[in-house]
């Protein structure tokens, strides 16, 4: 079994290269935002914790990094996707998907019986 | 891939300056400023958004710093931090620090240069093909070429052999002649050892066929030294021993077959060939069988060991008593195997120095965490981990250690230098010595290796205290009682004991030897080495000679008188043998001969006892014995003088001398007239009135005179071929003596430490003590008592121990026994006086207490 921790941020991880994909290039307050209204709001997560998640991807070379101007005229370092962290999200998807399904089956299971 | 590029961005992480950390805040910042501005525009006050911002975000600093530990490798940054640390406290305490590197870095540079002496020595791979093939085998020592015939034939672990014997050379080259040392060899020899020229090429088939020896292959060093490295030299004609012979080839630098222990053991010590011949065997030595003369090397079929090779040699040489003769031997195992006995004595020595040094360091590290404890213990109260604590202690163990090992560096690249300076010549591959990278990684694992053994249990020791207690006893340290300590000085002293043991047993060995009468005089006596080949000298040409040049130097003003010598002594030269016929009334004695002009044993300061020297008009068949030979030939026969020895009439019996080396027996010479065997190569010995050196060019000019091509070599004084002679043993034993001194020094540091430390400890007390009447000097007799005891305890470890090893030592020794109480006793009364003294100043300074002074501060 994983550290709790450990499973949050991986999925954290997947949770910003997913948000990312449909955003395209933002940065970490939009991210963070973004998460909590895609989760409708049931999730929420200490915004602090995401800069840590966000490193780790960008010395992967998931995505990367430069600063920009935001919409209000800051400025601030925006994240964009790259090509491997294109594929690594194709990659964790598919796997996020079978683990999904196959502890939905065991539960189906579960109430069946 | 991913976890590699990762661990790389981290690791640039980790040397990241301000830039990345002002990248952070800002990022921050920037969040927590659109966080609020959100919360402005859904209609909060300012300060509530900024609160509700913060909230949301959670601790910044916790945040950044989980980003901090992402961005770089914790790990290395506790390291970096942990060494800054360290500096910075060495810094602090530049006296701890400077005894602690500096014993750390003369042991590591002593055991850096011995183990460098080593690596290019016993370990250095021998500079041919696949080495660990190749054996030297040899039937008694040598081989007659039908054998050769025989084993190369018919011995199916053979691939291929060859025949050598080494032979000087003289040659008549641009600078002058010169006698060279060479070697006749097979055809077959470089491409057995694949060693092939680096100028034009070696010999042919038919150029090792009789007539066809017109051809010389020469080595690097001859061809720039005699022919200015000059690439034209091929086909070039030279005059050899008077005879013209064509250079061929050039060989590459450092290939000197044969040398040193590829050299059957009758050759004596030679110097590494620079010329090479073609075998051409005629057919007369082809077929003798009974030639012993030449040497045989051979490469043995990959896989098959010397051992398989020497059951398949007894099966064809099919002979009784052939097993104990018979010897294969691997070349490789050969020349690690010499000189290996002193070496490893002398690397297990500074090995124990090394040792000494670390056991120091201990001590000092022990003190020293004894004073840090009330430090210690405010980190450990505010949390820092036992484990963090003590990795920081190793850490600083380490510093100490590499700083030690960086300074050893430099400095052993002295003393591998030093040593070859003053090592005894003839050992393979010492010249080129050197600090190589093999050697830089040992001094670097001596560097880990000693901080693990040094630093680690004072470390672990330092951070057990508990916090509590220490800060309890108010800054004051709790150490009080030292047994850990104390055991260390104890080891110390043990170690430092056999050293000296060892040192002293040595060095009575160079004095007996040294002192052993010679039986010659070899002050003020000039000797130098000739070679008249066969082919420019018949026999009776080169004894004329040799009595020509000896009356002719007799006439120089200066000298006293000249003779020739076949082999001059102590030159470990091939010894002269010879084959006495029995007589009826007398014992076989193997005689050593030496063939000699008149006038050799006053030349040489050897006493007539009884008879008379030879004499030119001596028909040759006279002969003269020294003391012990006569005797073992007639033992019962008080005056033996006109009896016959293998024919010849004996007319002199002179002193017993020294001559094959102080260290071995006496044996028993047998003196010829030079012109009965007037060999090739042979020896001028000039008594002179004064400082013999200056007569060396008078001496040349009158040989020059009678052969102007007549090389003159290895002049030298016979008071240095005397102290040449027991260079290796003066070698061992000041080696040896320099690691017990410097074993003595550091134990005498370490002794006044701990001396030191126990005063500054016990100062209340002395002060007590002497306000209640105790004398001074009871005080001063206690201290220097107590450094007496552990002395004494030390030395009675140290002679059990030496006890032990010493009878290791017993193949170095001469004269002197392994276990001689003299010397053990000396030994231990050195060890306890330094150990005294090295309490003095402590103990002085604890008997100038101030009774009254120490008493008020409390």
């Amino acid at each position: 079994m994983k550290d709790k921790t450990e499973v949050w941020q991986g999925t954290l991880a997947l949770m910003v290269l997913k948000t990312l994909e449909g955003l395209g290039p933002q940065h970490g307050y939009g991210i963070a935002r973004r998460i909590e209204q895609t989760s409708g709001d049931l999730l929420s997560i200490n915004h602090g914790t995401l800069y840590p998640v966000l490193l780790k991807l960008e010395q992967e070379g998931s995505i990367s990094a430069e600063w920009g101007i935001s919409d209000n005229h800051r400025k601030a370092k925006f994240y964009r996707l790259t090509k491997a962290g294109r594929k690594l999200l194709t990659a964790e998807t598919h796997h996020w998907r079978q683990t999904a399904a196959i502890v939905g089956r065991f539960f189906t299971l579960g109430e069946t019986t | 891939m991913k976890s590699l590029r990762r661990t790389w961005n981290r690791l640039k992480g980790t040397f990241a300056g301000n830039r990345r950390e002002r990248d952070l805040a800002a990022e921050l910042e920037a969040h927590l400023e659109m966080q609020m501005e959100d919360n402005l525009s859904r209609g909060l006050s300012a300060e509530a958004a900024r609160r509700e911002a913060l909230l949301k975000f959670g601790s910044v600093e916790s945040a950044k710093d989980s980003y901090r530990d992402q961005r770089g490798l914790p790990q290395l940054e506790t390291l970096a931090r942990d060494c800054r640390y360290a500096l910075r406290s060495m810094r602090h305490s530049p006296g701890f620090t400077v005894i602690a590197v500096l014993s750390l870095t003369l042991g590591m540079a002593a055991a850096t240069s011995i183990f460098g002496i080593i690596s290019s020595t016993l370990l250095r791979p021998l500079p041919y093909q696949e080495p660990g093939r190749l054996v030297s085998i040899l039937v008694g020592g040598a081989i007659p070429a039908p054998m050769y015939e025989k084993f190369s034939r018919e011995a199916r672990s053979i691939e291929r052999a060859a025949l050598f014997v080494n032979v000087s050379q003289n040659i008549a080259g641009n600078g002058g002649p010169e006698r060279v040392p060479g070697a006749r060899v097979s055809g077959t020899l470089f491409s057995l050892l694949g060693v092939n020229a680096r100028l034009g090429r070696t010999f042919t088939p038919e150029e090792d066929r009789p007539k066809g020896d017109t051809v010389i292959v020469i080595g690097d060093s001859l061809w720039r030294r005699q022919f200015r490295a000059d690439p034209n030299v091929l086909g070039r004609k030279i005059l050899v021993n008077g005879v013209p012979q064509t250079i061929i080839g050039v060989m590459p630098p450092g290939f000197h077959f044969p040398d040193g222990p590829e050299l059957p053991a009758w050759a004596g010590p030679f110097p590494p060939a620079e010329i090479w011949r073609p075998m051409a065997m005629m057919d007369d030595e082809r077929t003798c069988g009974g030639c012993w003369n030449f040497a045989m090397i051979a490469r043995l079929h990959s896989g098959v060991s010397p051992t398989q090779a020497r059951a398949e040699l007894l099966r064809i040489l099919h002979q009784p008593g052939a097993d104990a003769e018979l010897t294969v031997r691997s070349l490789q195992e050969a020349v690690s195997r010499q000189g290996r006995r002193p070496l490893i004595i002398l690397f297990a020595a500074v090995i124990i120095s090394l040792l000494i040094a670390c056991v120091n360091v201990a001590n000092l590290l022990i003190a020293r965490g004894l004073r840090r404890q009330p430090e210690i213990a405010v980190r450990i109260s505010l949390g820092a981990g036992q484990s963090r604590i003590v990795r920081q202690l190793v850490t600083e163990s380490l510093v100490l250690a590499g700083c030690a090992a960086l300074l050893a560096i430099p400095l052993s690249a002295i003393g591998i230098r030093a040593l070859i300076a003053i090592a005894p010549a003839n050992v393979p591959g010492l010249a080129a010595a050197k600090l190589d990278w093999s050697t830089m990684a040992f001094a670097l694992g001596l560097a880990l290796l000693t901080t693990v053994v040094f630093g680690m249990g004072p470390a672990i020791g330092t951070a057990r205290h508990a916090p509590s207690d220490v800060l309890k006893s108010g800054g004051r340290s709790v150490a009080g009682r030292t047994p850990l300590r104390r055991a260390l000085i104890v080891g110390e002293l043990a170690l430092s004991m056999v050293l000296v043991v060892c040192a002293a047993l040595l060095a009575k060995s160079f004095l007996v030897v040294a002192r052993t009468p010679l039986g010659f005089h070899a002050e003020n006596v000039l000797t130098m080495r000739l070679l008249l080949p066969d082919a420019r000298y018949t026999k009776p040409q080169r004894a004329a000679f040799a009595a020509e040049m000896a009356s002719r130097c007799t006439a120089l003003p200066g000298v006293i008188s000249a003779a020739a010598v076949s082999t001059l002594p102590l030159t470990g030269e091939a010894e002269g043998w010879g084959l006495v016929p029995d007589d009826a009334d007398s014992r076989q004695v193997d005689f050593r001969v030496r063939a000699v002009t008149p006038g050799y044993f006053r030349t040489m300061g050897i006493r007539l006892r009884s008879g008379r020297d030879i004499i030119p008009s001596d028909p040759g068949r006279t002969a003269i014995l020294s003391q012990s030979a006569a005797r073992q030939r007639w033992p019962n026969i008080r005056d033996p003088l006109g009896r016959t020895v293998g024919g010849m009439t004996l007319v002199g019996i002179v002193d017993d001398t020294r001559a094959s080396g102080l260290d071995t027996e006496v044996h028993p010479y047998l003196y010829l007239p030079f012109s009965r065997f007037a060999p090739e190569e042979f020896a001028l010995a000039v008594r002179t009135a004064s400082d013999p050196a200056g007569l060396a060019a008078a001496v040349k000019a009158e040989i020059w005179k009678l052969d102007r091509e007549q090389p003159v070599t290895h002049v030298e004084v016979m008071r240095q071929l005397v102290a040449d002679s027991i260079a290796p043993r003066r070698f061992e034993a000041m080696l040896m003596g320099m690691f017990a001194a410097f074993a003595l020094l550091l134990a005498s540091v370490g002794v006044y430490g701990i001396v030191a430390y126990s005063v500054t400890q016990r100062t209340h007390e002395i002060g007590i003590r002497l306000a209640l009447g105790a004398s001074r000097g009871r005080i001063l007799g206690g201290i220097m008592g107590g450094a007496g005891a552990l002395a004494a305890c030390g030395a009675a470890i140290g002679v059990a121990a030496a006890l032990e090893l010493t009878p290791l030592l017993r193949s170095l020794l001469y004269g002197v026994s392994a276990v001689d109480p003299l010397l053990f006793a000396v030994s231990v009364l050195v060890l306890v006086v330094i150990a005294v003294v090295a309490s003095v100043i402590p103990a002085l300074r604890a008997m100038r207490i101030d009774p009254a002074a120490c008493l008020r501060c409390e």
